[in-house]
């Protein structure tokens, strides 16, 4: 094999034995990454309910954007918490830390632990997550949510932006005209 | 959102049969590769539709299908409108793309320009801004593998990442820009075809007035224009993709390995066909919230939201674009890496008696090289597509003005052109870390502007355009 290497890199153009090296490479990366992309899948299996769950939710304190990240950490405690698979999960969102209502939930892609929001207007959001039961029973009122976190949205004031904004925008102009003037004399010395 | 749209082993499939595509083309092409010449410029004879689909392929990048949705996402209607203006990029290196053809006839790098009219201290500053660069590229293309099989197949990251890399490092290993422009070709006619059918389905799916109702009540500043952070932006966006074309040897050698005439006219061609691309990908992102898809990282926005308006079929259709779009940029930036580093730094300065045999050794072994690092920072995942592309704006801004005025204005010293560039890159990299990464590149271009001109006006001495013909 590495042999075969060496020749390729040598050779100053590649003649039809090469062929087989291409199609050795291909094959050999085929057959190598393909049981390794069925055990990195990310299972979405069965819950193991022998063991107890609890969840952590974490966020950035204070944004100037709008828009940000909100991370979920699932540890189980039990007999069987070493084979624990993570439950599925929404975030609720509320106006107050008590969470007397929830303004908005929303659930993550696949089995991801994290999910990004944005287009948020200033203002102070709370946010928990919630452990989503995959047989709850009919009547159970027991529900799994993790602790509660505040983020701080607060945008750049306008007059701030509008001022990078206007050196932007001049800095381009002189860009052109600087484009502009140096190619038209450019062609004038050649003319 | 609970399920992923294809199946891990489907995901595979594609990338599998497209790898051996690509391989297979890349071989077929290699074999007419005589000389390092052909292999580095294509033989500098590349014609005018090649040349055009190649400027437009190289540019539809993981920038364009990743990272103008997670900056519509993010910013709202000016994160998706601002990523077209790099598109400006394009145009106006047209003029200076004719220029380097007329002054470089003998020329293969950006780095021979810089270090003929500029000398030695200008051209170490300028090797370190494009070093950055491109291994900051390099590494967001190799992520935007892993994370779109992520968010499309569920497929792991690592793995994804791995195989694009292998696929895209073996063609090119084979073909030399000569395999790169050719798959580009078709790999523009496959964005394209795919980008038209996309959209079309978005919004045959999803009406325009529900998209509008739901991020007015729920998200209200997506689709503000006086946005704050969103209007910053802007300019700074315009900068970085000017500074990335101005500077970058993806964009001198197509420079260099076009006809005479034409080189400007495919800059501009490419630079049309590429301006609606960010506008419909970035379109889709505004629909995530509507849709109730939440991405665990905004760069995975895009793909999400049009696998699952789209479907299965859908999800293929955008899986093969963003692949294409991902290799056609790779393959371009491995090609013009490493005759960066076999022409300025090995030829010029460790073997300059090398022949071309050796040259083309020299030549693939940087490109494994290159493969193998990228590889290896992939692997750890730092950062978002974003925020990693936007810190090495910081670095290319600050070339934008050196390079326009070295083109053109005899009176630039080498001096002169050094401080802007290190002194430009220093400031964009202190408003990164200070301000934010939408002001970086912005900094970077007005310090070093202010630098330039003063270079200009202070100088006493012209200099020789005949000294460009040593290269």
């Amino acid at each position: 094999m590495l042999k075969h290497v060496r020749r390729l890199i040598q050779r100053p153009c590649l003649h039809p034995t090469s062929a087989r090296y291409c199609l050795f490479a291909w094959l050999l990366s085929l057959f190598t990454l393909l049981p390794l992309s069925a055990a990195a899948s990310v299972s979405t299996g069965a819950f193991n309910y022998s063991a107890t769950v609890s969840v952590a939710l974490s966020a950035p304190e204070r944004v100037r954007e709008g828009n940000f990240q909100l991370s979920v950490e699932q540890r189980s405690e039990g007999t069987d918490a070493g084979n624990h698979e993570p439950k599925s999960w929404v975030i609720e969102q509320s106006n107050r830390a008590d969470f007397e209502s929830v303004v908005a939930s929303y659930a993550p892609v696949g089995s991801f632990q994290q999910l990004s929001l944005s287009g948020f207007d200033d203002g102070d959001y709370f946010f928990r997550a919630r452990l989503r039961a995959a047989e709850p029973a009919a009547n159970s009122t027991e529900q799994t949510f993790s602790n509660v976190v505040k983020v701080e949205v607060r945008h750049y004031p306008l007059w701030q932006a509008l001022s990078v904004f206007s050196v932007g925008a001049a800095l381009f102009f002189i860009l052109c005209l600087t484009l502009w003037r140096l190619q038209r004399q450019a062609k004038l010395a050649t003319q | 959102m609970d399920e992923f749209a294809l199946s891990t082993s489907t995901g595979f499939i594609i990338i599998a049969l497209f790898g051996l595509a690509w391989i297979g083309f890349g071989y077929y092409l290699g074999r007419s590769n005589r000389s390092h010449e052909d292999f580095a410029l294509a033989g500098r004879n590349v014609g005018f539709a090649f040349a055009s689909a190649t400027a437009m392929a190289t540019w539809v990048t993981s920038n364009t299908t990743l990272v103008a949705p997670e900056l519509t996402y993010q910013f709202g209607i000016w994160g998706m409108v601002g990523y077209s203006f790099a598109a400006l990029g394009l145009f106006m290196f047209a003029p200076l793309a004719a220029r380097i053809r007329k002054l470089l006839t003998h020329g293969y790098t950006s780095g021979d320009f810089i270090r003929l009219r500029f000398g030695f201290w200008a051209w170490l500053i300028f090797m370190l801004i494009s070093g950055v660069y491109a291994l900051g590229w390099l590494v967001s293309l190799g992520m935007a593998g892993g994370i779109l099989l992520q968010a499309l197949s569920g497929l792991d990251y690592a793995i994804g990442m791995s195989a694009i890399l292998f696929i895209c490092v073996l063609y090119t290993l084979f073909g030399g820009l000569r395999a790169v422009i050719a798959t580009d070709f078709i790999q523009a006619i496959i964005i394209i075809t795919g980008v038209v059918v996309v959209a079309v389905l978005i919004l045959n799916n999803v009406g325009v007035e529900t998209i509008h109702t739901n991020l007015s009540e729920q998200h209200p500043r997506l689709l503000d224009l006086l946005f704050p952070a969103a209007v910053m932006f802007l300019f700074n966006n315009l900068f970085f993709g000017l500074g990335e074309i101005f500077h970058s040897n993806v964009w001198w050698s197509r420079a260099l390995a076009f006809k005479p005439n034409v080189a400007s006219r495919a800059f501009i061609t490419g630079g049309l066909l590429w301006l609606p691309i960010p506008i419909v990908t970035g379109f889709a992102a505004l629909a995530a919230p509507q849709l109730g898809i939440f991405p665990a990282s905004p760069d995975m926005v895009g793909p999400t939201v049009a696998a699952a308006v789209l479907g299965s079929a859908g999800a293929v259709i955008v899986f093969i674009v963003v692949f294409s779009a991902l290799a056609s940029s790779l393959d371009s930036l491995l090609a013009a890496s490493s005759d960066l580093v076999t022409r300025d730094i090995y030829q010029q300065h460790i073997n300059p008696k090398a022949n071309d045999a050796r040259l083309f050794k020299v030549n693939r072994l940087t490109i494994a090289g290159l493969g193998l690092m990228t590889w290896l920072i992939c692997l750890l995942q730092l950062t978002t597509l974003a925020a990693l592309l936007n810190f090495t704006g910081a670095f290319v801004a600050s070339t934008i003005f050196p390079i326009v005025v070295g083109l053109y204005h005899p009176k630039l010293s080498g001096r002169y052109a050094a401080i802007a560039m290190l002194v430009g890159t220093c400031a964009g990299l202190l408003s990164y870390f200070l301000i934010g990464f939408y002001v970086a590149a912005l900094s970077a271009c007005l310090v070093s502007a202010v630098i330039t001109g003063i270079g200009v006006w202070r100088s006493r001495t012209e200099f020789d355009w005949r000294q460009l013909q040593q290269s």
